[in-house]
């Protein structure tokens, strides 16, 4: 799926949060959003998901605006997976899931077999079959946010909005992840903290003060001068012998 | 899967489930009619229902007939939808704002119905049974807003929610105060204190012609959203990302949670705790998945209702105490059960 932006904005009372950002995102791509805390990723994030109100700007999904579908359709198409959902219900790891129907499912199309058969699909996928009878309040937050990560696979999603879906996951499971969603055949935008993870975006986007300052493939993204202006930090690119991947070892920057 | 094997699944289901639900009910009532003050047979009971119902001719004593059908019959219904209807507005609530000790008592909303209920009563603003309710109604949505609003105002968490909830029900109870001070004779102010402590003795038939459509009303909604409020555990935002549109979902379901509410204490008075206690205790029974809590916690409110006011009857004899008094006994400690759980969770 196709995602266009232009002259995206929200404001949060007299402050701009997000201002005048325009975003193409091409069928199939991953996207990743980079930028220091504060600078307005997760605001963007829920912008391309048409989830905050008196925003400016529009969002054109295969070149049909967001505003003209219903909240219903929106879900057929996007999920979002959100920094620490969390609830007090007693709910299993399987209910959570199940939740990731609620936009194909009706008073007239309840949930079926067909359905089950996917939350399975998306908890295995996800790595958490063997505790889908666990209790959402005795998993680790590493488990939770893989379990969220299911809820929107079972969404069936064509775009899937991430955010900072790789905190509180142990390396094993970061990897897995973002191997997971590198697979999947969907538009993915994510925003991510870790900068040589980002490396593995198909193209990436630097935000910083609410604005889209650059974008592109990661290597041209990420120079040296940027990193030092937006980030702060000194960065020496260094090459894996293995396989002559590009990544980044970073030192602090003298204030 | 076809759809015709879908209904097949569901009526099926609703058969297995329901009908177990539906005999628990009939029984409540049957007892509620039999147990009171003035001791009548089980046979008389039974006897008296099958005359009114389908015509059966039995012979009955006419005083007994006469407590049965017009005095304990209607009494029992009121109490069953009373007690549905305050428990699907707790589930609604708590559902809604996330909020474990969401109820329409703890909120202010029970004591915005009692003064709109009062000010239509004393002031003559339009009396009749409608007129009432409707005056509860507006009461009961005015004090929701007022409490959502200053909870808002004051940082929107959980802790906040219920200290406005507090402040809400001090104003309204006061105002009802107010106006029973300004305008009430002592004959009715004896009156109304009664009524609101929660009090169904003086229920009859229209009253229940006004219970269970509001009831009914209410069950169809609250069925109808079920997904939606299980769509809203892990918050309003995620809600709306699995497709649910927040604002009207929570406009139409706090307005029949109001409606229940405002219905409810308009005819039988402010009573608490069943919203409170009656949810927690079903979806420790059936689990949190809305599908089957709604109807669960209607069920268990009917019944628990008719329980409290049969023990009304019959707690010192001579005497009704009022049925509000009755749910807070048992109330009370519910709600410090669940404080201590929540703090164990936390």
């Amino acid at each position: 799926m196709r995602l266009a932006a232009t002259s995206l904005g929200w404001r949060a009372g007299s402050r701009a949060i997000v201002r005048d950002v325009a975003l193409e995102v091409a069928s199939g791509e991953v996207f990743g959003l980079i930028g220091p805390n504060g600078s307005g990723k997760s605001t963007l994030l829920r912008l391309l998901g048409g989830l905050l109100p008196h925003a400016c700007g529009e969002v054109r999904l295969d070149g049909q605006p967001l505003s003209a579908l219903s909240r219903r359709e929106i879900a057929r198409r996007i999920a979002l997976v959100e920094q620490q959902a969390d609830t007090a219900e007693a709910l299993t790891v399987r209910d959570a899931v199940e939740l990731g129907r609620t936009p194909w499912l009706s008073m007239l199309a309840p949930f079926g077999a067909a359905d089950a058969a996917i939350v399975t699909e998306c908890l295995s996928a996800v790595d958490m079959l063997h505790l889908e009878d666990s209790a959402w309040s005795t998993l680790s937050g590493g488990e939770r946010q893989r379990v969220h990560i299911a809820r929107a696979l079972a969404q069936r999603p064509r775009l899937l909005l991430l955010d900072e879906p790789t905190n509180h996951l142990d390396i094993h499971h970061q990897l897995a992840l973002l191997r997971l969603v590198n697979r999947l055949d969907v538009t993915v935008v994510v925003a991510l903290h870790d900068l040589n993870q980002a490396m593995s975006c198909d193209r990436l986007g630097v935000m910083e003060g609410g604005r889209l300052v650059a974008c592109g493939p990661p290597a041209e993204v990420l120079t040296p001068d940027r990193l030092a202006s937006i980030f702060r930090v000194g960065a020496t690119p260094l090459r894996d012998p293995a396989d002559d991947a590009m990544l980044f070892r970073f030192h602090c920057l003298e204030a | 899967m076809t759809g015709a094997a879908v209904s097949g699944a569901f009526l099926e289901s609703l058969v297995r489930r329901g009908l177990p639900g539906v005999a628990v009910l009939a029984a409540a009532i049957l007892a509620g009619v039999v147990i009171g003050e003035t001791p009548l047979p089980f046979s008389t009971a039974v006897a008296v229902l099958a005359n009114h119902l389908w015509e059966a001719g039995h012979a009955v004593d006419p005083v007994d007939a006469g407590i049965i059908w017009h005095y304990r019959m209607p009494r029992t219904l009121v109490a069953a939808a009373c007690g549905a209807g305050l428990a699907l507005s707790g589930v609604v609530l708590q559902s809604l704002v996330r909020n474990a000790l969401a109820d329409p008592y703890l909120l202010g909303v029970s004591a915005g119905a009692s003064t709109g209920a009062v000010a239509v009563t004393i002031m003559g603003l339009g009396g009749g049974l409608i007129g009432i309710s409707a005056g509860a109604f507006g009461g009961a949505t005015l004090a929701f807003l007022l409490v959502a609003a200053l909870a808002r105002a004051a940082g929107g968490g959980p802790v906040q929610l219920v200290l406005a909830g507090i402040a809400g029900s001090q104003l309204f109870n006061a105002l009802t105060s107010f106006f029973i001070a300004k305008s009430a004779n002592a004959e009715q102010a004896r009156g109304i204190m009664f009524w609101l402590l929660g009090n169904l003795s003086g229920v009859r038939w229209p009253d229940v012609s006004l219970a269970l459509p509001a009831l009914a009303v209410g069950f169809v909604v609250c069925l109808w959203f079920v997904r939606a409020m299980d769509a809203f555990s892990f918050g309003a935002e995620s809600a709306a990302s699995l497709g649910v549109p927040v604002r009207r979902v929570q406009v139409v379901l706090i307005g029949v949670a109001t409606l229940m509410t405002a219905t409810m204490v308009s005819l039988v008075g402010s009573i608490g705790f069943v919203g409170l206690v009656i949810p927690h205790a079903m979806r420790f029974v059936v689990g949190p998945r809305h599908a089957r809590l709604i109807p669960a916690v209607a069920l268990a409110g009917a019944v628990f209702l008719i329980a409290a006011d049969v023990a009304s009857r019959l707690l010192i004899p001579g005497q009704v105490v009022p049925i509000g008094v009755v749910t807070a006994l048992v109330g009370a400690p519910g709600f410090a059960l669940i404080l201590v759980r929540n703090r164990r969770r936390a």
